[in-house]
C-alpha cells in the first residue's frame, strides 16, 4: 500500500472506488443523454448556427477587407505616378501646343504661314 | 478523433458528435457526480443536466485546452448543486449512520461488505474531498487539472486526496483483518 503523502495513483483505492461508483449501463444511459439532448439543439436558433459560422467567417472576413484596402490604396497611388514621371519630351509638347496658335493646332487643312505669323503673340 | 474536434462539431449542430463526446464521458461523469450525490438516480439526473448545460455552452469551451476538465468541472458543479437542494429540502442524517458503521466494523467478509464501508468512509468526507480522490486515483487527473476542475488551489486539492485517502484506507483495513 502506497503512503497517503504519496503523488502517484493508488491503485487499492483507485480500482475499489472504480467498481464501487461505476455502473454497467454506461451506453444506456448515453443514449438517455442524446435522446434529450435531441430537444437541445431544437432549441437552439437557427441564428446560433450562423454565430458558429460567422465566428468561424470572421477572420477570413477580415483578411478579405484588408486585402481589398490595400489594393484600393495602391491604385490610388499608382494613378497619382504619372504626374511625376512626366518626361521632358512631354513637357516640352505641351509648352509647344500652349503657344502655337490655334489654327495650327486645331486646324484641320493646311494654314498660309502669313497667318501663323499674325496669330503668333508679340513677345513684347 | 479529438476530444476538441469533436467538441467543434458538435457545437455547429452535429449530433453524432456530441454522442461521442458522451459516449467518452459517461462513465467517469458518473462516478464523479455517485461520490457527490448517494442515490444513483439523483447522480444520473445530474448528469444529465451537466451534458446538456456543456452542449448549450460548448461556444465557451477552449478547444485548445483539454475537453474532460471542462465538463467535469460542470459535472460536479450540478451534483453539488443537487446536493445542496437537497439537504434545503431534507435535512441530511449522514451523520449518525456512519458512526453506526464505524462503531461496528465487524470483520466484513464478501465484497459488498468492502463496498457498505467504502460507501460509508465516503459519506464521511466532505463533497470536494470525495470527488478529488475520484478524480485522482480513479480517473487518474492531475492535481492541477482537479484544481481547475473544483475551482480551488492545487495545494487544497493535495490536501483533500490525503485526507481522503487516509480516511479511505482505514476502512479498507478494517475490511481486512
Amino acid at each position: 500500500m502506497t503512503s497517503p503523502f504519496d503523488h502517484r495513483k493508488d491503485p487499492e483505492i483507485g480500482e475499489a472506488l472504480r467498481e464501487l461508483l461505476s455502473s454497467a449501463d454506461d451506453l444506456a444511459f448515453a443514449r438517455r443523454v442524446e435522446a434529450a439532448a435531441a430537444a437541445v439543439y431544437g432549441q437552439i436558433s437557427p441564428s446560433g448556427w450562423w454565430d458558429v459560422l460567422g465566428t468561424w467567417a470572421r477572420p477570413g472576413v477580415a483578411a478579405a477587407l484588408a486585402l481589398v484596402a490595400g489594393a484600393t490604396l495602391w491604385l490610388a497611388l499608382a494613378s497619382l505616378r504619372p504626374d511625376r514621371d512626366v518626361t521632358i519630351e512631354d513637357a516640352l509638347r505641351r509648352a509647344g501646343e500652349d503657344l502655337a496658335p490655334a489654327v495650327v493646332v486645331a486646324g484641320a487643312t493646311e494654314v498660309e504661314l502669313d497667318r501663323v505669323m499674325w496669330e503668333v503673340p508679340d513677345p513684347e | 478523433m479529438k476530444d476538441a474536434e469533436l467538441a467543434v462539431l458538435a457545437q455547429a449542430g452535429n449530433r453524432e458528435a456530441f454522442g461521442e463526446l458522451v459516449r467518452r464521458y459517461a462513465g467517469q461523469a458518473r462516478r464523479v457526480a455517485r461520490a457527490v450525490l448517494r442515490d444513483p438516480q439523483d447522480a444520473d439526473d445530474a448528469v444529465q443536466d451537466a451534458f446538456l448545460s456543456a452542449l448549450r455552452n460548448l461556444g465557451r469551451y477552449d478547444a485548445t485546452r483539454p475537453f474532460g476538465p471542462w465538463l467535469l468541472r460542470i459535472v460536479s458543479n450540478a451534483a453539488l448543486d443537487r446536493l445542496r437542494r437537497e439537504r434545503v429540502r431534507t435535512t441530511e442524517a449522514i451523520a449518525p449512520e456512519v458512526a453506526a458503521r464505524d462503531a461496528a466494523p465487524d470483520r466484513l467478509a464478501d465484497r459488498a461488505a468492502l463496498f457498505d464501508a467504502l460507501r460509508a468512509a465516503l459519506a464521511t468526507l466532505p463533497e470536494r474531498q470525495r470527488v478529488a480522490v475520484v478524480l485522482f486515483d480513479v480517473e487518474g487527473y492531475s492535481h492541477g487539472e482537479i484544481a481547475e476542475i473544483l475551482g480551488i488551489p492545487e495545494g487544497t486539492v493535495r490536501s483533500h486526496v490525503f485526507h481522503a485517502r487516509r480516511t479511505l484506507r482505514a476502512a479498507l483495513a478494517a475490511w481486512k483483518t
